[in-house]
Parts: C-alpha cells; sequence; structure tokens
C-alpha cells in the first residue's frame, strides 16, 4: 500500500512541477502579448506597418495562457468552489466532499479534451488557416491549447489518485492539505508577501 | 440562508407559474430538479467550473436531441481565444506589476499633501490615493493591497480611530473592480456581448459618486469626532514638490484611461499599454527584477487559468440553454408576471446582495449573468446600466462579511486585532454604496449620460 501512494504522490509532484513551468510560461505569454499589441499600435500609428493579425495572434496566446496554466491553478488550489458547507463538515465526510469534486472535474475535463481533440481532427481534416493577413495554419496554436488541456487532465487524474489512495490508507489529514481551497486569506497572504518582497529588494 | 430563502421563493413562483398556465412550453419539473442538482453541488462544494459544464452537457442530453456535443470543442477553442478577454490577464499583470513598483508610495504622500487639513484628515487620502489607483488596475484586491500596505503604517499611534481607517481602506479598495479599467466590467460585457468601452464610460459617475459618498462619512466622522490639530504647516513650495509624486499615476491613468475614453484605443489595446507603463515604471524605481516578473506572469497566469476555466464551463451551459431557448423563456415568462418590473429588479438586487456574503464576487457574476441577463433585457433594462448595477453590487460582497476578499487582505496587513473591527468599520461605507444603488435604480441616466 505504501510503495503504491509513494509512487502515486511522486506522480503527482512530477506533473506539478511540470505544470509550474508550463504556467510561467503562460505568464511571460501575457507579457509578450502587451509587448506586441503595445508595438505593433505603435508601428502602426508612426511607421504605417503591422502585423496584420495582432487580433489572431494575441488571441492564440491567450489560449495558450489560459491552458498551459490550467494544471498549475488546480494544484495551487486557485479554481474556485464555494466551501462554506465544505468547512464545516467533520473531517471524515470533508474528504469525500473532495473527492467528489474532484470527480465532477474529471468529468468536465472529460468533456473537454474530448471537444478539444474533436476540435484538432477536424482542423487536420481541412488544413484550417486562419483568416487574417498571416493564414496562420489553425493547428498550431490549437495543438498547444489542446496540450495544456491534456495536462489538465494528466493532473487530475493523477491527484484524484493520489486522494482515492489517501483514502484507502486512511489518511485524512494529508488530503485535506492536498485539497483545501484556497480561502481569501490564503490569497492576501500571498499577495502581502509579494509586497514584502519588492519592499526587501529596494533596501539590499 | 437569505440565499436560500430568496431560492425557495423563485422556486415557489416559478412552481406557480406553472399550475396557472403561464409557463413555458418546456417540462418544468426537470427543470426544478436539475436546479436543485445544481444548487447540491455548489453547497457541496463541487469546482464551479465543473458544475457549469457538466450541467451543461446533462441538461443537453435529457432536454436536446440535436448533436450539440459536436459544438462544445469550438466554443471552449472561441471562449478562450477571445480578444475582449485578452483584457483581463493584461490588466491582471499590470496590477501586479505595480503592486511591486512602488509607485503607490508616491501617490499617497502626494495627496497626504492636499488633503489632511480636511474634517477626517488622513482618512480622505485613503480614499483618494485608492480611487487614483483603481483608475490604473482593475483589481479590489491588488488596490486594497497595495494602498493597505502605504497607509496602514502612516496611522501607527495616532488618535485615528483604527475601525474608520481600516474601513476606509476597505471601501477604497472595493473601489478597484469599479472605477475602469475593472476586471468585471470585463467578464460582464464578454457574457452579454456589449462594449468594454461602453461599461466604462457608464462607470465613470456612479464611481464618482461612490468616492464622493466615501469621502461624505469620513466628513462626518471627522466632525463627530474632532482630532487635536497637529499644528504642522507644510508650506506651498514644499507642497508643489511634492505633488510631483503623482505624476507616474497620472501617466498611468492617461495611457490607459485616456486611450479608452479618448477613442484611441481599445480596451483590450489599453490594457497592454498599461503592462508596458507598469513596467517602465517599476523599471525606474529599480523593481524590475526578473524574480518580480516571474511572480507578475505567475500569479497573473493562475488567476486567468481560474477566470477561463469557469468561463468555458459557462459557455458550454450557455449555448446549450440558448439553444434551448431556456433564458427566453425564463424571461418571457418573469416578464409576464403580473407584478411591475422594478419589483423584479428589486429582488434580483436583493439576490446579488444576499449571493454576496458567501459568493466572491467573479463566480457571482458568471453563474448568473446568462439567466438573468435576459430577464434585465425583457423588463427594459439597459444592458450598459445593468452591468454598472452588476460591479457595484460584486464590490459590495467583497467588504461584506464573511467572505470578503478585501478585508481580510487588509487584516493580514495588519497582523493583530481582530477582523470584527474591520467588519465594524466597513459598515458605514457600504451604506454609501448602497446609496449609490438605490440612486441609480430611481436615476438610470446617471448611468448612461455619457454615452
Amino acid at each position: 500500500m505504501d510503495t503504491v501512494l509513494t509512487v502515486g504522490t511522486g506522480l503527482r509532484r512530477a506533473i506539478e512541477a511540470v505544470a509550474k513551468v508550463m504556467a510561467l510560461a503562460a505568464g511571460w505569454a501575457y507579457l509578450a502579448t502587451a509587448l506586441f499589441i503595445t508595438g505593433d499600435v505603435l508601428a502602426r500609428k508612426f511607421l504605417g506597418v503591422s502585423s496584420g493579425a495582432t487580433t489572431e495572434i494575441s488571441g492564440y496566446l491567450l489560449a495558450f495562457g489560459i491552458s498551459w496554466s490550467l494544471a498549475h491553478g488546480l494544484a495551487e488550489r486557485a479554481h474556485i468552489r464555494i466551501d462554506l458547507l465544505v468547512e464545516k463538515l467533520p473531517l471524515a465526510a470533508r474528504v469525500w466532499a473532495h473527492l467528489v469534486a474532484l470527480l465532477a472535474l474529471l468529468a468536465l475535463i472529460a468533456i473537454l479534451v474530448w471537444s478539444a481533440t474533436n476540435v484538432l481532427e477536424e482542423t487536420l481534416l481541412f488544413d484550417a488557416r486562419d483568416l487574417s493577413a498571416l493564414r496562420i495554419p489553425m493547428i498550431w496554436p490549437q495543438g498547444l491549447w489542446a496540450f495544456g488541456m491534456f495536462m489538465l487532465a494528466l493532473f487530475a487524474f493523477a491527484l484524484t489518485l493520489e486522494v482515492v489512495l489517501l483514502l484507502a490508507a486512511g489518511r485524512p489529514l494529508e488530503i485535506e492539505t492536498l485539497m483545501r481551497s484556497r480561502t481569501a486569506e490564503d490569497e492576501s497572504e500571498e499577495t502581502i508577501r509579494a509586497l514584502h518582497e519588492a519592499e526587501e529588494e529596494t533596501r539590499a | 440562508m437569505i440565499i436560500l430563502a430568496v431560492f425557495v421563493l423563485f422556486l415557489g413562483l416559478f412552481v406557480w407559474a406553472s399550475l396557472t398556465g403561464h409557463a413555458p412550453d418546456i417540462a418544468i419539473w426537470p427543470i426544478i430538479g436539475l436546479s436543485l442538482l445544481f444548487a447540491g453541488c455548489f453547497a457541496a462544494g463541487v469546482y464551479i467550473a465543473a458544475i457549469l459544464g457538466v450541467l451543461g452537457v446533462v441538461t443537453g442530453f435529457v432536454f436536446s436531441d440535436r448533436p450539440f456535443y459536436n459544438f462544445i470543442g469550438s466554443v471552449a477553442w472561441t471562449t478562450s481565444s477571445n480578444y475582449v478577454l485578452i483584457a483581463l490577464p493584461l490588466f491582471l499583470l499590470m496590477g501586479e506589476l505595480l503592486l511591486r513598483s512602488g509607485v503607490s508610495a508616491k501617490l499617497y504622500k502626494a495627496l497626504n499633501l492636499w488633503l489632511n487639513r480636511l474634517p477626517g484628515g488622513l482618512l480622505h487620502t485613503n480614499i483618494a490615493s485608492c480611487a487614483m489607483f483603481s483608475a490604473m488596475s482593475g483589481s479590489s484586491i491588488a488596490t486594497a493591497a497595495t494602498m493597505g500596505s502605504v497607509a496602514l503604517p502612516q496611522f501607527e499611534d495616532t488618535a485615528y480611530d483604527k475601525r474608520v481607517v481600516l474601513g476606509s481602506l476597505a471601501a477604497g479598495g472595493a473601489l478597484g473592480s469599479l472605477i475602469p479599467p475593472g476586471t468585471i466590467l470585463i467578464i460582464y460585457a464578454l457574457l452579454t456581448n456589449t462594449s468594454v468601452g461602453g461599461l466604462y464610460a457608464a462607470a465613470l459617475v456612479p464611481a464618482a459618486l461612490v468616492t464622493l459618498f466615501c469621502i461624505g462619512v469620513i466628513f462626518v466622522h471627522g466632525l463627530r469626532h474632532p482630532l487635536p490639530d497637529s499644528g504642522v504647516r507644510v508650506p506651498l513650495s514644499a507642497k508643489l514638490k511634492g505633488t510631483v509624486g503623482i505624476v507616474p499615476t497620472l501617466i498611468l491613468i492617461a495611457l490607459v484611461l485616456g486611450t479608452i475614453y479618448g477613442g484611441l484605443a481599445t480596451p483590450t489595446e489599453a490594457a497592454a499599454f498599461g503592462v508596458a507603463g507598469a513596467a517602465f515604471f517599476a523599471l525606474i524605481e529599480g523593481k524590475l527584477t526578473l524574480r518580480a516578473l516571474n511572480e507578475s506572469a505567475l500569479a497573473a497566469a493562475r488567476n486567468t487559468a481560474m477566470v477561463g476555466l469557469i468561463l468555458i464551463g459557462a459557455f458550454v451551459l450557455n449555448y446549450v440553454l440558448t439553444s434551448l431557448r431556456v433564458p427566453q423563456n425564463v424571461a418571457g415568462m418573469i416578464a409576464d408576471l403580473p407584478v411591475p418590473g422594478w419589483v423584479i429588479m428589486a429582488a434580483i438586487v436583493l439576490v446579488y446582495l444576499a449571493m454576496g456574503t458567501i459568493m466572491e464576487g467573479f463566480s457571482m457574476v458568471v453563474t448568473t449573468i446568462p439567466v438573468i441577463f435576459p430577464v434585465v433585457v425583457q423588463l427594459g433594462y439597459d444592458p450598459i446600466w445593468f452591468g454598472v448595477m452588476v460591479t457595484l453590487l460584486v464590490e459590495i460582497a467583497l467588504i461584506t462579511p464573511p467572505d470578503g476578499t478585501v478585508m481580510y487582505v487588509l487584516q493580514g496587513l495588519r497582523k493583530s486585532g481582530p477582523i470584527t473591527d474591520i467588519f465594524q468599520g466597513v459598515i458605514p461605507f457600504v451604506g454609501a454604496y448602497l446609496a449609490v444603488i438605490v440612486l441609480l435604480l430611481f436615476f438610470p441616466g446617471l448611468a448612461l449620460m455619457f454615452l
């Protein structure tokens, strides 16, 4: 039992690490989007040139950004749940609520992965390109987008596996640590830490 | 509990309507069953995105005989790559960069030079600086955190009532969503197909009113509890010199709001300028480190993913419901009820206020707008006006206990004392927000004058 659990936890942690790198890439994609749009507007205004595909490319960067940070969002417990009642349940009941929430999420993810695969198939079938001046093949942005969904599926599956194993092993406290939803306190702690770090850097 | 009562009330209304023959042509009992399932999942703490998306698919299988499932993929893709939605991560990124940039401290000091002589003193600076910061940032949490961290140390060892200090900061922080560029307005625009620019224009007067009313609350408090005169007179030259600190803020506001209102840029483009501008000022202050960039990027990515997943779920549900003509039917049914429109509007406002005590604003908007919006339009209310109303209601949600994120941010900043201080201090300011809601109900023109 313990070996299986160790493997499960290891698997979840490994995917979590990859997911964090992917989310970082997503965040930098937003930075790049900002610079790209700013540059494009300036170039259009003063030089009279434009990529001719600003709307499309920034849209693709957004789709990439959203889907590549989905798994990290789950790992960081950022996806919203209403936990007002769950928090009041005794631990033994709460772990089951966590499992139900995860299974429902898995159902959504299954729908999304199936649908994303459909989108990819269709794009490949028609060799679809967008309507911008660059005629970008849609398989690139949509492929990256679908990959983010697959990673979310992989992570959600590993997380559910770990929760089930922990449940079987009778270790509810660890489930609580994994699944406890992010409270307003967590959120504010993080913001405040960011502020203090900025201050420390000025002093240093 | 209030939410439960309201829910039962609506259910009763629904059953009554079906018995008296007002009901639309779709079966009523399966709908009630699904609504109960929906409510049950919410209470059980299931992920909101999963409730919306899975419920959408289940509803589709129960009621639709068309292959609706073939369109889920393209619904999800168009939602994720929507040009309007890009403004969201960009404004979040701008807020994260500003949080780390040090622009806020300068702003606070500059405003304080001018406002500290009024009855209420420094408290006015809290509201004014929050309002100005809100004009650069779309996030209430960022506004409360940044201004709170600058302001709270100023009040240490002073005679100010700490409850009012915290209350004014919470009220000011909540302004972040209403004063353009607010992120809630972007989500609303996306869900209802209204113009972000129009919403930003409509939010101006109500935002100014909330700010004025909050200043009024402090003024009255200041007159009732006068503080001893510090006797310090800052010479005019020093005042003018100190005011230079306001310049980065003004430039950023011009860059973001100026370009939107001037018709020079779309909100998405303005958001991109804002990120570039915030990064520039962080660079000047020496705060644009790789670590700050990485953390800002990660925070923006995480929050956008959270919003994105819920939006995908909401649009799947929306697609199924619309193809079944549910919103149209519900809207028609409610409009046919033998009660005047303002009663229904008042009921909607009450539902939002009740929900706001347990739910966080963004999920409230996403889960309710697809159904409520057609009702509102059917009743003859202006879509843009309603967007401003909803945003005001969401702000109240941010500062009503027990689930008011902004208040927890402030509590985290001060580290000692009970959170009930904030709960008490914010009450008069909640009154200011409610007053604006009432004004908007009676004079919708307040929001629509610049359209």
